[in-house]
């Protein structure tokens, strides 16, 4: 197979682990900038809802046997990965075409 | 580091936005010729793997915060600091759009800092450190993990630095200036980007060996 072809499948791989392991650890997450926003006394406006605001499905009335939460958030953040994925293909192959 | 809404004056938030607008022209000019086919699949899959490893937190932080990759040093130091901005300006905006990570009128400024700051600087420190490094002959491996390790660390606290200026300028809204805001930015990201700096020289690291051809030498 294409060495090409072979690397970037790798790191498609990886991409989807990290977003399987994120997703598990994400709801953990208290960054400096929380905490600064915290001592700073900083409010967040929310001025519109994302469709998956937080990294989850916003499912809690389907009953996944107390995994609700991480399953939404697993299914978001691969979610969140391919569409990243093809909006950076997408704008990649449009660059070469016009160079072309 | 993702600002939200809020945390800026509409003020801060446009002046940011108009820094941000030659830094994209440029990178898209500079990025459509450079871009070939070996570069273009591995650009997509970059920025894919950064969103991704943004998800994952860990817990080393002042206070039980927890810090994640910003990547853009990566992306700098692999393709080009050009490269870096048009990836996280896309992952910042995903994330802001589909998972109000990061808002949508402070959209500028964390562009500014994670993407245009970071990458700049990050791929200034790499460049910077590797030829300081080649003329004390030092051995290649050395200089490839000391040159990405702090072009990752400094990527970052410079991003935090940035973001630490907006948000002094924005005192209006909260009563703190930049000598509050600039330390606690910066302390903080100065720690947790150790791990920045780690895992971008483990991975310049990796890719040099398995695919020397994309590693650019200072």
């Amino acid at each position: 197979m294409n060495q090409n072809l072979v690397t970037f499948l790798k790191i498609i791989i990886v991409a989807a682990i990290f977003a399987f392991l994120g997703s598990w650890v994400a709801s953990y997450a208290y960054e400096p900038l929380d905490k600064a926003a915290e001592i700073l006394k900083l409010k967040e406006i929310e001025i519109f809802k994302a469709p998956l605001s937080g990294y989850t499905l916003g499912w809690p009335s389907i009953n996944l046997l107390g995994y609700e939460l991480d399953i939404s958030g697993i299914i978001a953040g691969i979610v969140g990965t391919l569409i990243v994925l093809t909006l950076a293909y997408i704008l990649a192959y449009m660059l070469l075409r016009k160079k072309n | 580091m993702h600002m939200p809404d809020g945390f800026l004056t509409l003020q801060v938030a446009a002046i940011a936005f108009l820094i941000d607008i030659p830094f994209w022209i440029l990178s898209f000019k500079k990025v459509r010729r450079t871009f070939d086919e070996k570069t273009a699949p591995l650009f997509g899959t970059l920025t894919a793997l950064i969103f991704a490893a943004q998800m994952v937190n860990w817990p080393i932080g002042p206070g039980g915060t927890t810090g994640h990759l910003i990547g853009s040093p990566l992306v700098s130091i692999l393709l080009t600091p050009y490269s870096g901005v048009i990836a996280l300006s896309i992952i910042l905006l995903v994330q802001a759009l589909v998972f109000n990570d990061g808002g949508i009128t402070t959209y500028g400024g964390n562009v500014l800092s994670m993407a245009v700051v970071g990458s700049f600087v990050g791929y200034a420190t790499y460049k910077t450190t590797f030829k300081l490094l080649s003329k004390l002959n030092v051995n290649k491996r050395t200089k490839l993990i000391i040159a990405s390790f702090l072009g990752g660390w400094l990527g970052i606290t410079s991003a935090a630095l940035s973001t630490g200026i907006q948000l002094g300028l924005s005192s209006s809204v909260f009563g703190y200036g930049l000598s509050i805001t600039i330390p606690v930015m910066v302390v903080s990201h100065a720690i947790i980007g150790l791990g920045e700096g780690v895992i971008t020289a483990t991975v310049v690291y990796y890719i040099s060996k398995v695919r020397p051809d994309l590693v650019k030498e200072g």
